[in-house]
């Protein structure tokens, strides 16, 4: 785990996951893998803009969809 | 004897009367690879009246283990998928009025493509051509429906021009993904799944089902399955310059409203 402070327990794709407290949704893509960072973000059903992903925290309790989207055809 | 179309028919939301609106019904599809393709197969068995089919390319061998329309003669002969595509599809339904344009959707031919119909499903395969297609529709008022695919998984969105959340919306960043299906792969049954949506969604609207037509994005992934409905809550018009009329992609045209 990274560091010793407080954690939180948020549901990431559908899976609980121990986060850090007050991480921001930018820095939660950065752990997830994340290849880049043009993806489809969800925090409680509700859509957040890319510009935003610094400024949300994520809280106890949340809930998280990341989703790549796909433009082949 | 029964009618060719009463199994479907029979699907009560259906009827007869989506039947008769199928009939007459109008839509193009912009991209004939393995979504465009499986839509327009399943668009013309369901008995669309009219068909526009858009697509510069022409079949390749490694299309084949996906894309439908498409045999190892058309391949060989080098056939244009719009035309190999076209006599495929006349084969399956003699009923459906087919029209063929072999060339690649741009900014001078985007609005001429699509008028006239009352869908566009989108079969392109980047992101940038899909933003074009995004416009082009917001400025008709042509309903949309888009689908991607790559890997085993992919995502289906249907733009309902002023009622709803358009491409450029859900994906704002208007950068082509790092890594093309061309790297990462596409099975068929994915893109089968993802083009079978999609044509479900296209036909709620040919045969008046609006209101059972999806709302916000949903995202499917075969491997493992998963499938997720994302809502586009707080959807504000004015902070998105294409849902505003201000349309970058399509030539010499001033910002509307
Ligand atoms: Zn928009």
């Amino acid at each position: 785990m990274d560091g010793g402070g407080p954690e939180i327990s948020v549901v990431v794709d559908g899976f609980a996951e121990r986060l850090p407290a007050g991480m921001s949704l930018t820095a939660l893509i950065l752990r997830q893998q994340a290849q880049h960072k043009d993806l489809v973000a969800e925090v409680n059903g509700r859509f957040v803009h890319p510009r935003d992903y610094d400024s949300v925290l994520l809280n106890e309790g949340d809930r998280v969809e990341l989703i790549h989207p796909a433009f082949g055809g | 004897m029964g009618s060719r179309y009463q199994m479907q028919e029979r699907f009560g939301p259906w009827g007869r009367a989506g039947q008769e609106r199928l009939r007459q019904g109008r839509a193009v599809v912009v991209g004939l690879g393995v979504l465009g393709g499986t839509a327009a197969m399943l668009l013309a068995r369901a008995g669309v009246g009219f068909l526009r089919l858009v697509d510069p390319d022409h079949p390749s061998l490694d299309n084949l283990h996906r894309q439908v329309l498409y045999s190892e003669q058309d391949v060989t002969a080098g056939r244009p998928k719009v035309e190999a595509g076209a006599a495929y599809l006349r084969s399956l339904n003699s009923e459906v009025s087919i029209e063929t344009h072999q060339v690649a959707l741009g900014p001078g031919n985007a609005l001429d493509l699509l008028r006239g119909c009352g869908v566009v499903l989108d079969g392109l395969d980047s992101a940038a051509a899909r933003y074009l297609l995004n416009e082009a529709c917001l400025k008709l008022g042509i309903p949309l429906v888009h689908a991607g695919v790559i890997k085993a998984q992919g995502q289906l969105v249907v733009v309902r021009p002023g009622q709803g959340p358009c491409l450029r919306c859900w994906f704002p960043s208007r950068r082509e993904p790092p890594a093309s299906s061309a790297e990462l792969g596409i099975i068929g049954p994915a893109a089968a799944c993802l083009a079978s949506l999609q044509t479900a969604e296209a036909l709620k609207i040919l045969v008046g089902a609006q209101d059972q037509v999806l709302e916000g994005l949903l995202s499917v992934d075969l491997w493992p399955p998963r499938f997720r409905t994302l809502e586009h809550r707080h959807w504000d018009r004015q902070a998105c310059p294409a849902c505003r009329g201000q349309y970058e992609l399509l030539p010499g045209d001033s910002p509307g409203l």
